[in-house]
C-alpha cells in the first residue's frame, strides 16, 4: 500500500489499499476521485468463494453444527449456535432453559474473546499510530500480558462448557452431550471475578485514546428482546422499531451479488444497514446491566451513536456487559448445580440409527448475534434428516454496503484537509472499526529453512 | 506448567489437506495414550496458541505446511530452526497465523520448547477429505509423530 505524505490535489485522487491489513481475511479499498468528484468507492472482497453452503446439502442436519462450527475460528461458537438452533427449528425440538443458559454463557465468552482480540490487537495499533502490537510488549509488556489474560478466561470458558476451546464438541441439538465439570466451572468463576479488574483497567486506557470523528446515520439491525441484552434470540429490530421474527428475516433483508466483490451487498428496504456492536448498542441500550451503561458513561456514549469508528469502543462495553451475564449465570449454576436429567440431551441419534429414523421434511431457520452482528442459518431437510438446502447469511456481507456508504460521505469530507496518506490510513481505520471477518483462516506456514 | 506436555492439532478440515494436523492427532488420541501428554485440537484458532502454549514445558505442533518439499513428506524441526515469513510491518489477520504466534512468542520470551511437524500440502482448497497420496501417507505419518513423541517429548530410547 502506498502512504504518501504529500499534499494532494483534492480534485483528483486514487486510493488502492491492496489487502486490507489486521482484518480477517483479504479485501480492498478502493476510491477514485476525478474533477472532485467521487467516481468510485468499493470495498472489494477478494476472497475465494467458500461454498460452505454446498458441503452442508445432502449431511445430516444432526452433524452440520460441528461442520459449520469449523466456517470461522472466531466465530466458532456462533455459528454452531446458530446451526443447533437451525436444526431444533426444523425437528420442532425445543431445548430446557438450562441448556439455553450454557448456550447463552458460550455465546458471552465468544463475544468477549472476540472483542478483547479487536480492540487490542488490531485496532489499538490504529489508535496508538504504531504498525501493530509487536512494539507495546516491549513498552507496555504488561498491557499485552493483560490482553492475553482476559482472551485466556473467554478460551478457558469454550473448554469448560463444550469440551473444546474452539469448535465447540458437546453442543449439540437438544442439549449437551456430558456435563460441564464442576471443577472447571469453579476455576472459571474464578477467572471471571478476576478478570473484572482487567475490564476496568482496559476501559482507563481505551478512553485515553482519540476515536476518529464522524458521524453517518444509518439503519442498525439486531435483535432485540424487552428483558435482556438480545444475543441468543430475540426478534429482529431496526433502529429501535422491532419488525419481524428472526424466520422472516427474507422478507426483511436482501441480498444482492455485485460485480467488484465476491461478497454480496445486503440492504433493507433498497438502503445497506449496519449489524454487530453498534447496532445492538442502539437498539437495546437500556438493556445493558449497570456495568456496562457505567462503561458506555466513561466514553460518553449514548445511543443511538452514529459514529461507526467508536464500535470499537461499544465492544469493550459489550464485554463489560457480557462479563457480567455470565458471572450471573456462573454463580445460579454454581447454586443450583447442574441437573443431568435437564441438560445432557437423550434425542440425539445413535451413529447407526442417523439416515434411517423418518422425519417430517422442514425448514428450520435461526439468529444469533455473534461478535460482528447478526448470523443466520437457514436449513431444509428430507424425511430422512438430510439438508437440502442451506443459506448462511454472515454479518460482514451485511455491513459491506454500509461500510461502503461511510466510505462515500467521509471521503469528500476529507479531501483538501488531509493528505493521501492520512485519508488512506483514515478509511483503514473505518474498515477495522467494522471488525471485517472477510474469511476462515488456513494455517499454512510459508517456511523457509535456514539449517538445510 | 500444567501437564509438561501438549500435541497441538491446527488446521481447517474444511480444507483440504489443511486438515492433516487435526487428523494425525484424532489418531494419536485413540492409539498412543500416554500420561502427562495432552492432546488440543486447535483447529484454525492459531492466536489462542499464545497463551494456552506457556502452560506446557514442551509443545508439538502439528500443521501443513509449505516449505516446497515433496508432497506428504514430514518435516520436524524446533521453532528457532524455521524462518518464517510476517508479511510487512502491518499485521494482518490473514499474516496473524501461525507465523505471526511465534514472533509473539520470541518477543514475549516464553520458555515453552515449541516443535513443529509440518507435513508438506498440495490442495488447500474448500472441500473435506485429504488427497489421496495423503491420504494414503496418513497411518504412516501417525506412527513417525509418535516416534518422535517417545524419543523427544519423553526420550525415550528407540
Amino acid at each position: 500500500m502506498a502512504r504518501n505524505s504529500n499534499k494532494i490535489n483534492s480534485k483528483e485522487v486514487k486510493i488502492d489499499v491492496h489487502y486490507l491489513t489486521r482484518v480477517e481475511g483479504h479485501g480492498n479499498i478502493v476510491v477514485d476521485v476525478k474533477q472532485g468528484k467521487l467516481a468510485k468507492c468499493e470495498f472489494q472482497v477478494i476472497e475465494s468463494p467458500r461454498f460452505f453452503e454446498s458441503m452442508l446439502v445432502g449431511r445430516s442436519i444432526w452433524e452440520a453444527q460441528h461442520i459449520t462450527s469449523r466456517i470461522c475460528g472466531i466465530c466458532a461458537c456462533g455459528h454452531s449456535l446458530a446451526s443447533i438452533k437451525a436444526g431444533e427449528d426444523a425437528l420442532g425440538l425445543v431445548p430446557s432453559e438450562e441448556v439455553i443458559s450454557l448456550r447463552k454463557l458460550l455465546l458471552h465468552a465468544e463475544i468477549m474473546d472476540s472483542h478483547i482480540l479487536h480492540i487490542y490487537f488490531l485496532v489499538a495499533p490504529d489508535l496508538l499510530g504504531i504498525p501493530s502490537v509487536m512494539p507495546l510488549i516491549k513498552t507496555d509488556r504488561p498491557i499485552v500480558e493483560m490482553a492475553l489474560r482476559m482472551k485466556r478466561m473467554s478460551d478457558y470458558a469454550g473448554e469448560v462448557l463444550s469440551g473444546r476451546h474452539i469448535h465447540p464438541i458437546s453442543y449439540v441439538i437438544g442439549g449437551l452431550t456430558q456435563l460441564p465439570s464442576r471443577d472447571g466451572l469453579e476455576k472459571l468463576y474464578k477467572l471471571m471475578l478476576d478478570a473484572r479488574k482487567d475490564g476496568e483497567k482496559t476501559v482507563e486506557i481505551l478512553k485515553k485514546l482519540k476515536f476518529p470523528e464522524f458521524q453517518r446515520k444509518t439503519q442498525y439491525m439486531s435483535l432485540t428482546r424487552k428483558d435482556e441484552y438480545a444475543l441468543y434470540d430475540g426478534n429482529l429490530t431496526v433502529n429501535g422499531e422491532s419488525e419481524t421474527g428472526a424466520i422472516n428475516y427474507k422478507d426483511l433483508l436482501r441480498e444482492t451479488a455485485v460485480e467488484y466483490s465476491r461478497a454480496k451487498i445486503a440492504s433493507i428496504k433498497g438502503k445497506p444497514y449496519a449489524v454487530g456492536a453498534i447496532a445492538r448498542f442502539n437498539n437495546n441500550f437500556r438493556q445493558l446491566n449497570e456495568k456496562a451503561r457505567r462503561a458506555a458513561g466513561e466514553f460518553g456514549l449514548k445511543a443511538p451513536c452514529y459514529n461507526p469508528y467508536l464500535n470499537t469502543a461499544i465492544q469493550l462495553v459489550e464485554w463489560v456487559h457480557c462479563l457480567e451475564e455470565s458471572i450471573k449465570i456462573m454463580e445460579k449454576i454454581l447454586k443450583s448445580g447442574l441437573r443431568e436429567d435437564k441438560i445432557v440431551t437423550n434425542s440425539w441419534p445413535k451413529r447407526s440409527e442417523i439416515g434411517r429414523i423418518r422425519y417430517k421434511p422442514n425448514t428450520g431457520i435461526a439468529c444469533v448475534e455473534v461478535p460482528r452482528g447478526s448470523l443466520f442459518h437457514d436449513y431444509s431437510i428430507d424425511e430422512r434428516g438430510n439438508i437440502t438446502q442451506a443459506n448462511c447469511v454472515i454479518p460482514t456481507n451485511q455491513n459491506m454496503g454500509n461500510l461502503e456508504e461511510d466510505m462515500r460521505k467521509l471521503v469528500p469530507e476529507l479531501l483538501g484537509k488531509r493528505t493521501q496518506g492520512q485519508i488512506t490510513l483514515d478509511l483503514e481505520m473505518l474498515a477495522r472499526s467494522y471488525d471485517p471477518c472477510i474469511s476462515c483462516s488456513v494455517h499454512l506456514l510459508d517456511v523457509k529453512f535456514v539449517n538445510s | 506448567m500444567e501437564n509438561g506436555k501438549a500435541v497441538v492439532g491446527l488446521g481447517n478440515t474444511l480444507r483440504r489437506d489443511d486438515g492433516i494436523g487435526i487428523l494425525i492427532l484424532e489418531s494419536l488420541s485413540k492409539s498412543y495414550r500416554v500420561k502427562g501428554l495432552d492432546y488440543l485440537d486447535y483447529g484454525i484458532a492459531s492466536f489462542d496458541l499464545a497463551h494456552r502454549m506457556r502452560d506446557y514445558e514442551e509443545v508439538l505442533l502439528i500443521d501443513g505446511i509449505d516449505a516446497g518439499r515433496p508432497f506428504a513428506e514430514l518435516s520436524i524441526f524446533r521453532l528457532e530452526d524455521a524462518a518464517y515469513t510476517i508479511g510487512g510491518a502491518s499485521l494482518s489477520t490473514h499474516g496473524f497465523n501461525v507465523s505471526m504466534l511465534f514472533e509473539l512468542y520470541k518477543r514475549l520470551r516464553i520458555k515453552t520448547r515449541i516443535y513443529i511437524a509440518g507435513i508438506q500440502v498440495k490442495d488447500i482448497s474448500y472441500g473435506e477429505g485429504l488427497t489421496d497420496e495423503l491420504r494414503q501417507r496418513q497411518g504412516y505419518l501417525t506412527k513417525e509423530v509418535s516416534r518422535f513423541i517417545d524419543a523427544t517429548l519423553f526420550r525415550k530410547k528407540q
